[in-house]
């Protein structure tokens, strides 16, 4: 076979996978009733991921200033993960809301930031 | 090494912190242990000292036992920060003084004779055991969820029992002080024990 032709069908093989593989989620850990990292900032469109690693329920509870919820994800138990994409650039905290002391924050930057 | 002879040293003052002295700072094992059991029978004795008073309606002495009981809640979550660290310490005291606030939300209910008041608070009580259990599984995962939970149902069960009693001027109340006290240990041991075995080169079975 041609190694000519082998290398740019493996070329062409990296360039589809780049373009179906979605990236990577940002994850943060929960462990030992806290969220880490604590602060993380990402860019606009960025998808993170929270892993739930006590044997506990915890919820990601994102309120608005007027109350209204901006996301929740409830994790029932070690092994249990959330997954949400910060669409829109600002800074957002969220607490447990089955443990108020855990707080984290992530600031997602805006596009025209990056 | 040195980092690990400070963690030692800071854990075993922290332990010393209270007003009880626990032996030279040699961070062994039986120093933890001692150390540990020390403090959560002090917890027992200053909660139950907090409960008597509120209930007697003796409020500067009420105020001046939850102050120390706050004390002995800030010097176990410096024990638990030297050895998992700061935030581990942080998170341990929010949750210490959550099953505090239950306690005294109990008393408050038996106090005011408010049955759903009593049951609401036994209820976040036991729940409570549970995100105990868990914490301290994922600091020490030898340390199963379950196995802490009961034994934390235990220790709730047996401040419940000097409550009641306390609330009906039962002069028990200080039978169930002692029980409750030793039942502490039922803690501190398995406890103690466990770090000791996550961290043999801090404490050395001397």
């Amino acid at each position: 076979m041609n190694p000519l032709l082998v290398a740019l069908w493996a070329a062409q093989l990296v360039a589809y996978s780049r373009m179906v593989t979605p990236p990577a989620d940002t994850t943060i850990m929960i462990q030992g009733f806290g969220y880490t990292p604590k602060r993380l900032e990402v860019k606009q469109g960025t998808r993170v991921r929270w892993d739930n690693r006590d044997e506990i329920e915890h919820t990601v509870t994102a309120v608005a200033d007027s109350g209204a919820p901006r996301f929740e994800g409830v994790m029932g138990g070690k092994g249990q993960f959330f997954r949400y994409t910060f669409d829109r650039a600002g800074t957002f905290v969220y607490t447990c809301a089955r443990h108020s002391f855990m707080r984290g924050e992530i600031r997602v930057l805006a596009k025209g930031d990056q | 090494m040195h980092t690990i002879r400070t963690r030692t040293l800071g854990l075993v003052a922290a332990l010393a912190v209270g007003g009880t002295a626990i032996g030279a700072a040699q961070g062994t094992a039986a120093d933890l242990r001692v150390g540990l059991n020390t403090m959560l029978a002090e917890h027992i004795y200053l909660a139950s000292s907090a409960t008597g008073a509120a209930l007697g309606g003796r409020t500067p002495e009420f105020q001046a036992a939850a102050r120390a009981l706050d004390s002995n809640s800030v010097s176990l979550s410096r024990a638990i920060g030297s050895v998992y660290g700061d935030d581990a310490g942080t998170a341990f005291l929010a949750l210490w003084r959550k099953h505090i606030g239950f306690v005294v939300e109990y008393t408050t209910g038996v106090a005011t004779k408010n049955k759903a008041k009593q049951d609401k608070a036994v209820s976040d009580l036991l729940g409570y055991a549970t995100d105990f259990g868990a914490f301290l599984n994922s600091a020490c995962p030898s340390l199963p969820t379950g196995v802490v939970a009961d034994l934390v149902r235990g220790h709730i069960t047996s401040l419940k029992a000097v409550v009641d009693a306390q609330a009906a001027g039962n002069p028990a109340a200080y039978a169930d002080i002692r029980t409750a006290a030793a039942h502490s240990r039922m803690i501190a041991d398995p406890l103690a024990a466990a770090i000791a075995k996550q961290f043999p080169e801090r404490f050395a079975a001397r």
